[in-house]
């Protein structure tokens, strides 16, 4: 009887102390609201379209009324072969951004804030920067043209002896052609990150670093790395969330059927399924179904491993 | 004096390490700007010389065809106004969300976890194009330039860094605010708006590139030739550049063809970001060295 | 008396004057809106010609735009989301499977009878087949399709190749009668490519190019290997061609150009006109094109921007190409070219104004604003009832069109211009030349191939034939080609080609079966 009575009189505690605590930050949930109400409207309310997945789309009926059919778009899905390249290119493509394009603007950041220059510094900031603000419609053309058979970069090639390369159209040479160009357009931008979070160091430790006796590289690792490791953890967690992205406005702009093998992604393969064959809104549906929850999967693994790690998480 | 603290620390003594640095540095600049150096080369010179040597580093001549066929395009001018349109309103949009959103997930309270758990999970699940397309329609936005911005919301990721930097933040101030009786509201404004400045400026600039490249909304929604985005205009002369360059021949302007076209209207378009841009880095990239004096 | 035969009179003489046929032309006071998607849609919305209809039937247009490049995609969204335009444009053609759930779905507005409307009426019976198809479906008319223009040529599309005359008689390859066997057209095309035959010392020249759209079709597949990609009705059955000796033929005819140098190696990923300007700019010794009147203006004027000076025909000239069989390869065009649909929230007042829009459109009297331009502006009937251009000419002495490329997609709609283009006065001189001369050969050869849509199949619905409605080959035969082009070496193209095709076989036999018992009844 006591014990139940504790129980009980606890649970009322708690509860009380809820709602204290939710009027004391009453203010809060109204700040909140805007934000809430567009996750709700734009985000929530189109969710009942997932359930395509699980139906053959009818004209007739619309998204409600069209027939279920169980798992049969993801049999089909799972029987095209192509479904199965674009998530291997997918997963390729990602793993080598994670590789070579990941770790550029760190260390484009280190080296910028090395420059003592203020002209020079301000200048290269300017100009690394600067194609980021380039969409990948108005860049395509750029590259296109740049890296054709009769562009510029195959008639240096051609002059220095080693030979066409045929950047757009080999499967290997256009996957490395998206890795660049990705790192040329975004290096620079992404380097802003980290460059403010290098001058936020506190320079008292440069000034007793300067007294050690320390060098350049050992500043680096001792005194910068460290505030900069936190933020490299959350965008690499943030990454990871990503896998299965691969790019889109990039890949749609550049690619063409000769290199589909190797870098025809998900969202390049939805595109085609949704618009340009008989397959049905159902099995892009599917598609981007499969993408989610293994998307979703990744995240929480990785978000997991960097909590173990002792590192903050993305909460 | 704003103090160069790059890790070598000493002033005066350039190093090889420094002068090696600074070489690799201005090689890659170098690399990044050609390409557009190459467009501009392109968009200016007859086809012919451009057929010859397409790495062109001098032009031979120069003419300018291409350039008067897209600038009397009118359908640039109107692009340039939704465009500039949509990435002002978006952009002040996106920030205020932004910035609110930020502010109050560096508090406790209940609900905490089911606020970011509801911004998370959309990240990875969507309804797909057709309930998107309905949803859009019944909220009567088709052709509606707020198509382009009402439904950009805030970006998970970018909301996530400003809020970590706002947790980074020295309480101090915020504290004896409070004591003075100020509510949330003047705290976030007041207090800590002004200390946030350098990561709100880039995010700013984030969310402005972000708007200002808008092209998918402006495909799936909006109807009238007049309404669409700068990005759409240009994706649809790029690819009827063929059909532009037999325009601009029958109107007299016969050295132009569908590469200097497409080039032209790429160097046009990167004009007011040329611009505007040496102006704007002054404000956020001085924000960010300022930052590390203060602190 | 006098007073009653007096209103008589009066009553039969309004009756009179206000019957119909009295009236010359219906005025139109009341305005009416309503939508319509067209593609190039701000040259359409500027042009003269438009504003001319728009004023003259008193209709304001809501032009959605839509550019030649996603109004495929827009079109599907559109019915999906209950947003289509008014009256709609598509070009999918009639075998879109889409095309036939739409009406099954009511998705569509059934066509007024045209019985009211008889130049609309002529020129659907005039494209036949594919119109009989679409009455089938419900008894009713549900898209009205602009005739492709073919009526001068038998309703069978110029597709040929045009190849650099001076070039072939630099290197010593030219015939006087421009007539060539494939084989010496391969010859040609690696000779063009390899040989720089325009003598700059630079080998920057391609032998065989073409629209985007014909590659590798147009490579002998078309010509060699008919219905290459298809189902195709065979000893009482049906049966996918991809596999078949001839198109294996094809395949290592394309891999020899390709390794030999006679192919512009972006082809593949060339916008549609693209492979057509590398032949303008000098770049190209052959193009293979649907060669309408069009495209030819586009050759001839661009030679002339390129070669100034420089006289067209001796430049250029259609090839007389004879297949490996000696046949002339023809295709029969299904008629053509984009198709109209209603939506069925159409106000029904202005529904009849645009039919009646629609109609002057069709007639004689609208057909020449699609062709010329305006009676009194562009041109005018001289004493003899001839037309005479009132266009100046350029230095060359070709006409200089006032109007932009491609501003006549909405006033073309009934019917395009394409065949009389070869007669009109406003068309280059130079291009008709060329022009009927391919389509000469094609209409007299002896033996002609000729490729032409099997409508048995077009029309089969989800219901009928969900498999063959379903399918999805990943890849497709084309681009299966085109990747092995590029990826295989001349020994083992084949090999792999057919290693394709049969890991494809377990998709390819359940559809094949399903036709042979549909179409059939086996």
């Amino acid at each position: 009887m006591e014990q139940s009575n504790d129980f009980e009189v606890r649970t009322l505690k708690i509860r009380s102390q809820t709602l204290q605590a939710i009027y004391k930050n009453r203010v809060l949930y109204l700040l909140l609201l805007p934000t809430v109400t567009f996750y709700v409207i734009f985000k929530y309310i189109p969710i009942y379209g997932l359930q395509l997945s699980f139906k053959t789309f009818s004209y007739a009926k619309g998204i409600s009324g069209s027939p279920w059919v169980g798992w049969k778009n993801f049999l089909f899905l799972f029987q095209q072969a192509a479904f199965w390249d674009a998530l291997r290119n997918t997963i390729v493509i990602s793993i080598l951004r994670l590789l070579f394009s990941f770790p550029m603007p760190i260390l484009l950041a280190l080296l910028l804030n090395e420059i003592r220059g203020k002209v020079l510094k301000r200048s290269l900031q300017v100009v690394y920067t600067f194609p980021h603000f380039l969409s990948w419609v108005v860049l395509s053309g750029i590259v296109l043209n740049l890296f054709s058979s009769t562009g510029a970069v195959n008639s240096v090639l051609m002059n220095l002896g080693i030979g066409k390369v045929n950047f757009l159209l080999n499967g290997k040479a256009f996957r490395a052609l998206l890795i660049y160009s990705g790192i040329w357009k975004e290096a620079g931008w992404s380097a802003i990150l980290y460059a403010a979070t290098i001058t936020a160091v506190d320079t008292s430790l440069f000034e007793a670093a300067l007294i050690d006796g320390a060098n350049r590289w050992q500043k680096i690792r001792y005194i910068i790395w460290p505030e900069l490791l936190p933020v490299v953890i959350t965008m690499m967690i943030v990454r990871v969330g990503y896998l299965l992205d691969g790019g889109f406005d990039q890949v749609f702009n550049l690619y063409s059927s000769a290199v589909y093998s190797t870098s025809d992604i998900l969202d390049t393969y939805i595109y085609r399924l949704t618009f340009q064959s008989n397959a049905g809104f159902g099995v892009s549906a599917a598609v981007g179904m499969f993408k989610g929850i293994t998307n979703c999967a990744l995240l929480l693994t990785a978000n997991l491993i960097a909590r173990m790690a002792g590192q903050k998480g993305i909460g | 004096m704003a103090k160069m603290h790059g890790s070598s620390g000493r002033k005066g003594r350039m190093t090889i390490g420094d002068v090696a640095i600074s070489a690799v540095l201005v090689l890659c600049a170098l690399t990044i700007l050609y390409p557009f150096y190459n467009a501009i080369m392109i968009s200016i010179v007859p086809m012919h010389v451009y057929v010859r040597n397409p790495a062109i580093l001098w032009p031979e001549e120069i003419v300018l065809d291409s350039y008067r066929f897209v600038l009397s395009y009118h359908a640039i001018w109107s692009g340039l106004k939704v465009t500039g349109i949509v990435t002002l309103a978006g952009t002040a949009y996106n920030m205020l969300l932004t910035v609110i959103t930020a502010y109050v997930l560096t508090k406790t309270f209940p609900g905490k976890r089911l606020v970011q758990a509801m911004m998370i999970i959309p990240l990875y699940f969507g309804g797909g194009l057709v309930p998107y397309y309905l949803l859009i329609r019944d909220l009567g936005l088709i052709d509606s330039i707020w198509s382009m911005i009402v439904p950009t919301g805030l970006n998970y990721t970018y909301m996530l860094i400003v809020m970590r930097y706002i947790e980074g933040l020295p309480r101090e101030l915020e504290e004896a605010a409070e004591i003075d009786g100020a509510g949330q509201v003047k705290k976030l404004f007041i207090i800590v708006l002004p200390m946030a400045l350098p990561i709100l400026a880039t995010y700013t600039l984030y969310y402005a590139v972000d708007r200002w490249n808008e092209w998918w909304n402006g495909m799936l929604f909006i109807k009238s030739a007049e309404k669409q985005p700068l990005q759409l205009v240009l994706r649809n002369l790029v690819q009827d550049s063929t059909d532009a360059s037999l325009d601009a021949q029958a109107n007299g302007m016969t050295e132009s063809y569908s590469d200097a076209i497409k080039m032209a209207s790429i160097v046009i378009t990167m004009v007011p970001i040329l611009v505007l841009y040496p102006f704007l880095q002054r404000y956020f990239l001085s924000d960010l060295t300022q930052g590390a004096v203060k602190g | 008396m006098k007073k009653y035969l007096s209103v008589l009179m009066a009553v039969l003489l309004v009756m009179a004057l206000s019957a119909p046929g009295m009236a010359e032309e219906k005025t139109y006071d009341e305005k009416v809106t309503f939508s319509m998607n067209v593609i190039y849609t701000d040259r359409v919305q500027e042009d003269a010609r438009t504003q001319y209809v728009l004023d003259k039937f008193n209709v304001d247009i809501d032009f959605v735009a839509c550019s030649s490049s996603d109004y495929k995609e827009k079109s599907r969204l559109w019915i999906a989301g209950g947003d289509m335009p008014d009256i709609m444009w598509t070009a999918y053609g009639i075998t879109a499977p889409e095309h036939i759930e739409f009406v099954q779905s009511g998705l569509l507005q059934p066509w007024p009878s045209l019985d009211n409307y008889p130049n609309l009426k002529a020129i659907q019976e005039s494209i036949g087949t594919a119109v009989e198809k679409s009455i089938e479906m419900n008894g009713d008319r549900y898209y009205y399709f602009t005739e492709g223009g073919y009526m001068n040529t038998n309703q069978i599309r110029s597709i040929g190749m045009y190849y650099r005359v001076d070039w072939a008689k630099k290197l010593g390859l030219f015939h006087e009668d421009h007539t060539y066997t494939w084989d010496e057209m391969m010859e040609m095309a690696i000779a063009f490519g390899t040989q720089d035959p325009d003598g700059n010392g630079q080998n920057d020249t391609t032998g065989l190019t073409s629209i985007g759209n014909m590659y590798p079709g147009g490579y002998g597949f078309m010509q060699n290997a008919l219905h290459f990609a298809d189902f195709v009705e065979q000893d009482g059955a049906y049966h996918w061609r991809a596999g078949d000796e001839d198109v294996l033929a094809a395949l290592k005819d394309l891999k020899y150009l390709y390794d030999n140098g006679a192919l512009w190696e972006e082809q593949i990923m060339a916008a549609e006109n693209d492979g057509v300007n590398r032949m303008v700019s000098g770049l190209a010794g052959i193009c293979a094109n649907n060669w309408h009147m069009g495209q030819v203006e586009m050759l001839v004027q661009g030679l002339r921007a390129t070669y100034p000076g420089q006289d067209v025909l001796e430049l250029v000239s259609p090839m007389r190409l004879l297949n490996k069989d000696g046949s002339i390869y023809g295709q029969l065009s299904d008629g053509y070219w984009g198709e109209l649909s209603i939506s069925p929230s159409m106000d029904e007042k202005a529904l009849e104004r645009f039919m009646d829009m629609f109609e002057w459109l069709a007639s004689d009297e609208g057909f020449m604003l699609s062709a010329i331009g305006l009676e009194g502006v562009d041109y005018q009937y001289n004493d003899a009832g001839e037309i005479e251009m009132l266009w100046e000419k350029d230095e060359n002495g070709a006409y200089v069109n006032p109007y932009q490329v491609n501003a006549h997609r909405f006033i073309s709609l009934p019917r395009l211009y394409e065949g009389w283009a070869q007669e009109s006065p406003a068309s280059d001189a130079d291009a008709k030349v060329l022009g009927n001369r391919l389509n000469d050969w094609i209409q007299q050869a002896e033996v002609q191939k000729l490729g032409k849509t099997d409508w048995n199949l077009a029309v089969l619905t989800n219901e009928t034939a969900p498999l063959y409605k379903s399918l999805v080959l990943s890849p497709s035969v084309n681009e299966k080609i085109m990747e092995l082009v590029l990826s295989s070496t001349a020994d083992t193209i084949e090999a792999d080609y057919l290693a394709w095709v049969e890991s494809v076989q377990g998709q390819i036999v359940p559809v094949e079966e399903e036709l042979t018992q549909v179409v059939l009844g086996k």
